[in-house]
């Protein structure tokens, strides 16, 4: 029974990622997959800003003082800044397996509530173990906030891994 | 009451250091415990660390353990012989295994052993919890531990 497929879900932040150096260690010593996945809130939005440089008087368009032929597009093509939530995440999560084995690894953004999310994505991708971090909150502060990887522990069809964070 | 099944045989993988060189499974000595019993055997055998096998029997509330003294000692016995005969597998397996038995509530002697035996990884079984019945679940073993144990923990459905 070795872990085929590794699934690491991170928010990308310093205790979400912590799990990921087990992840790695793990999966390369059963010779496994690893899917990194971080997931996004469904209010995630792209920002997409047209920009676009004035035209050089004279040449094209219409000047209010010296006229002009009214009506003549520019011809100064807009360039397109994004500014995309997902597109970052995908980009944080590719420096994060930097130093896995080629081939081996890859980065998936999924968008949607955490838990379910983590939950759906081991099941589309035949996961069979989820290593995820804890923030290690006890007591009052755990119950009151809650936690991703609880929730996962309970609906994962698979094997779930949790490591907790500890800041030293 | 921690006795140690000495094997003649090598660790299969005494190769380099790895993560998670003491593994423990608490067992509660049901058919329940197979899978994770199984797993935490293939983690050994690929990294030839040590496993402890661990059970805890439930102290009865309300009565002082004095007046039990003879009653617990019978449970330990045969709780002993029993966690020995699943910690077979693993001596056949040559890896060194242990086993250890304790009175009291579960999930505090399970996270006191694990700091006690400086364990690395804790393997348990776990159900998988319905989506309409998220209630249930809250008040087992593995959720206690998982919370307020300080090694990681594979859970094993």
């Amino acid at each position: 029974m070795a872990f085929k497929h590794v699934l690491v879900p991170t928010d990308l932040s310093e205790p979400g990622n912590h799990a990921v150096r087990y992840a790695v260690e793990e999966a390369a010593l059963h010779q496994a997959r690893v899917t990194l996945l971080h997931v996004l809130s469904p209010a995630t939005r792209t920002d997409v800003y047209y920009v676009t440089g004035a035209p050089a008087s004279g040449s094209h368009g219409f000047d209010p003082v010296a006229g002009g032929n009214l009506g003549v597009p520019s011809s100064v093509q807009p360039t397109v800044v994004r500014d995309d939530d997902s597109e970052a995440a995908l980009t944080q999560l590719q420096d994060l397996m930097a130093n896995a084995r080629p081939g081996t690894s890859d980065v998936q953004v999924a968008v949607g509530h955490p838990a379910d999310t983590i939950v759906r994505v081991a099941l589309e991708r035949n996961a069979d173990l989820i290593v995820m971090s804890t923030h290690g909150r006890t007591g009052l502060q755990h119950v009151l906030l809650g936690s991703v990887a609880e929730k996962v522990v309970r609906l994962a069809p698979c094997a779930v891994l949790t490591v907790k964070y500890k800041r030293d | 009451m921690t006795r140690r099944a000495r094997s003649t045989a090598r660790p299969a993988a005494a190769r380099r250091p790895v993560l998670f060189r003491h593994i423990m499974v608490p067992v509660d000595l049901s058919d329940r415990n197979e899978r994770a019993l199984r797993t935490a055997l293939d983690l050994a055998r690929e990294r030839g660390g040590r496993t402890t096998l661990f059970h805890v029997i439930e102290r009865v509330p309300g009565i002082a353990p004095g007046e039990l003294g003879t009653f617990y000692q019978r449970l330990v016995e045969s709780s002993e012989r029993r966690l020995r005969r699943t910690a077979r597998k693993f001596a056949e397996s040559g890896l060194d295994v242990r086993t250890e038995v304790r009175v009291g509530d579960p999930p505090a002697e399970i996270v006191r052993a694990t700091l006690r035996e400086r364990v690395d990884l804790v393997v348990m079984g776990s159900h998988k919890v319905r989506r309409g019945d998220r209630q249930r679940g809250w008040g087992t073993t593995s959720y206690k531990v998982g919370i307020f144990c300080q090694c990681p923990i594979l859970l094993v459905k």
